[in-house]
């Protein structure tokens, strides 16, 4: 049989629409993105440390819950002191649900955030140069570019590809344990008293997750070798706050020539941390002594923003721009 | 008959280069060749034609509809086949394909169905499981026409496919893209330097050199115009016959290999054959206008002053 006996089909359907051929773009991507061993691994640390959380807001729930089995547990093996704690808590809780339980879901996401965008900045790092790169490399932009797409459907696809693996990685796990928390709750007005925290979360991690997409993309569309790509996002973010650092001791807005600079700013006028210790201190008493025993360098202390919120989202809305302008010049065909 | 490409006053400069010097072209349906030296503009033109590259000046039309409104939808129609090696990393020729059906538009059904029909057009068997940066030249040039023409084209654009190949290898894709105009009705621009390529194939020619387009004509029609040459092969008495078809008002000269090139002037080999039973010379072999197109393209160059 003739390797060419095979005779030509017309074929006659109906078309996919445009969105569709860029998601076709994103599902493709991410399949690829996939195959690597180590990015399920960093998804697998995100998703159980989210399990951890969801226990935790379990057990916060325990708390409030008459005749708890955790509650008898902790009376029973830390004696009297720790009942005294847990009833106050449980108390300040139910007393103030409007602000115990924002409080509690912005102090939660404030530092889990900051964790899951370092185990972002990772996830990131082992798929960037699935993104551009081996495209550029490999002169399959030439082919997106000849099939009925412009670069812009190509980004959108690209950009949902690295939309979605750093969701993933940052933001739905906070999403999932916003959720499940709220489940397990004793009370159905969680769900409303926690929704303030569940949309300065979004806002911030969404943010984050917007600019980290689009820094991906950049260095993706910048270095065409895979290990050269992967360098450069650590070195990226490595020189970046090396330079903000030092310029910002010469000028105040020096330190958000780095996007990290940026966002840590942004975050802390979000979630407003200051303002949720002087809430509870005015509350309840109990927590002002806390905080005055505490040292005064510890995990729990609150650094305020050193800057109006307007200065580090204009830094960042420039870095995007940079970003988009980069991204668009790099994948018209060479 | 409309046509498929329409052009006015293209142009690309790239730095001092004129790259496309105001390009006019009206291409009906068929197989086209497009030819020219090394550096003519060729592949501008293509890639400005698939908005690969932005041009400078002018309109261009494919399948009737303006690239510059409606470029992406046009593209839906069109199948290109770079000259380069181009694919994406880490996938299967068959997902390859499947996916570049998808992104011209057909359902993930369709686009699987449509890519496996695709590598079976082209030759392709199990090495469709391979992943494609495994594939030999030959494999490459076939899965890049394959994604060309998977999501049924009406006009596909290849830029030197038989580039890198050995003979058989060039022979079966060049039989591969005359099945495609002739099987399917699917237009063809083919792009090469090699003029057996183009002469074998295509029916419509078009030369371009210094970003200018020299001819565009059906290939029959140049031929019947250019003054019929032949190509006699005799044992010996070489001068002697040169001297009596000079006599007789036909130019001719000795070629490199011993050849006698005859500018007879007349469409069929008769008149030539009676001249040389009267002067009693039997001839080893007469070619008629062999390396016809050949003659026709350093002919346009030189009209055009591109060439010496």
């Amino acid at each position: 049989m003739s390797a060419l006996s095979h005779g030509y089909q017309h074929w006659t359907g109906q078309s996919t629409s445009l969105w569709q051929r860029r998601l076709t773009i994103t599902r493709t991507g991410l399949r690829l993105c996939w195959q690597s061993r180590l990015l399920k691994v960093v998804f697998a640390i995100a998703w159980v440390s989210a399990l951890g959380l969801m226990a935790f807001y379990f057990f916060v729930g325990q708390l409030l819950t008459p005749d708890s089995s955790v509650v008898g547990m902790i009376t029973e093996n830390l004696g009297k002191r720790a009942q005294t704690i847990v009833n106050g808590l449980s108390a300040w809780i139910l007393l103030y649900p409007e602000v115990s339980v924002d409080g509690l879901y912005r102090v939660v996401f404030s530092i889990a955030g900051s964790l899951y965008g370092i185990l972002g900045f990772f996830a990131v790092a082992l798929f960037v140069p699935k993104l551009i790169s081996h495209d550029l490399s490999s002169n399959a932009i030439l082919i997106y570019n000849s099939k009925a797409l412009t670069r812009f459907d190509y980004l959108i696809g690209k950009f949902g590809i690295a939309f979605t693996l750093i969701g993933l990685v940052c933001l739905a796990p906070l999403v999932a344990v916003w959720c499940v928390g709220n489940l397990l709750s004793p009370d159905w007005r969680f769900f409303y008293h926690g929704f303030p925290a569940l949309l300065r979360m979004l806002t911030v991690s969404g943010i984050g997750t917007i600019t980290l997409s689009l820094l991906a993309l950049a260095i993706s569309s910048l270095v065409k070798r895979t290990k050269a790509a992967e360098a450069s996002w650590i070195l990226f973010w490595i020189i970046s706050t090396m330079i903000a650092n030092a310029s910002g001791k010469f000028v105040p807005w020096g330190r958000y020539l780095s996007p990290a600079n940026c966002l840590d700013q942004i975050s802390r006028h979000i979630y407003n941390l200051g303002g949720v210790m002087e809430d509870a201190k005015a509350m309840l008493p109990f927590f002002n002594s806390l905080f005055e025993r505490l040292p005064r360098r510890n995990p729990l202390t609150v650094v305020p923003p050193t800057d109006s919120l307007w200065l580090p989202v204009l830094f960042l809305a420039g870095i995007w721009a940079l970003c988009v302008f980069a991204i668009s010049k790099r994948v018209q065909t060479e | 008959m409309s046509p498929i490409i329409e052009t006015r006053g293209l142009s690309k400069r790239f730095g001092s280069h004129q790259a496309l010097d105001q390009v006019d072209l009206s291409i009906p349906p068929g197989t086209i060749g497009l030819l020219g030296p090394n550096g003519a503009g060729k592949s501008t033109l293509i890639r400005c034609l698939l908005q690969l590259q932005d041009k400078d000046s002018g309109t261009a039309s494919l399948l009737g509809q303006d690239i510059d409104r409606h470029g992406r939808e046009a593209r839906k129609r069109i199948g290109y086949a770079p000259e380069q090696d181009c694919h994406i990393p880490g996938m299967a020729g068959c997902e390859y394909v499947t996916y570049c059906a998808q992104l011209s538009g057909l359902p993930f059904a369709a686009a699987r169905q449509r890519a496996h029909e695709m590598l079976d057009f082209v030759g392709m068997g199990q090495e469709r499981y391979r992943k494609v940066e495994t594939y030999s030249t030959g494999m490459k040039q076939r899965i890049k026409i394959a994604q060309a023409i998977v999501h049924d084209p009406q006009l596909v654009f290849l830029d030197e496919p038989t580039n890198g190949l050995d003979p058989k290898g060039q022979a079966m894709i060049l039989e591969l893209i005359e099945r495609i105009w002739k099987e399917s009705g699917i237009s063809v621009v083919l792009s090469s330097h090699l003029l057996h390529d183009v002469d074998r194939i295509c029916d419509q020619i078009v030369i371009v050199a210094q970003g200018r387009v020299l001819v565009h004509d059906r290939l029959e029609e140049l031929k019947r115009r250019r003054k019929p040459v032949a190509e006699v092969v005799v044992h010996d008495r070489v001068s002697e016959l040169v001297a009596a078809f000079a006599r007789h008002g036909w130019p001719s000269e000795v070629l490199s290999n011993g050849h006698i090139q005859v500018a007879h002037g007349h469409d069929n080999l008769n008149p030539m054959i009676a001249f040389l039973r009267d002067q009693r010379v039997a001839p080893l072999e007469i070619k008629s206008s062999p390396n016809a197109l050949q003659a026709l393209f350093l002919q346009a160059l030189q009209n055009q002053g591109v060439v010496a």
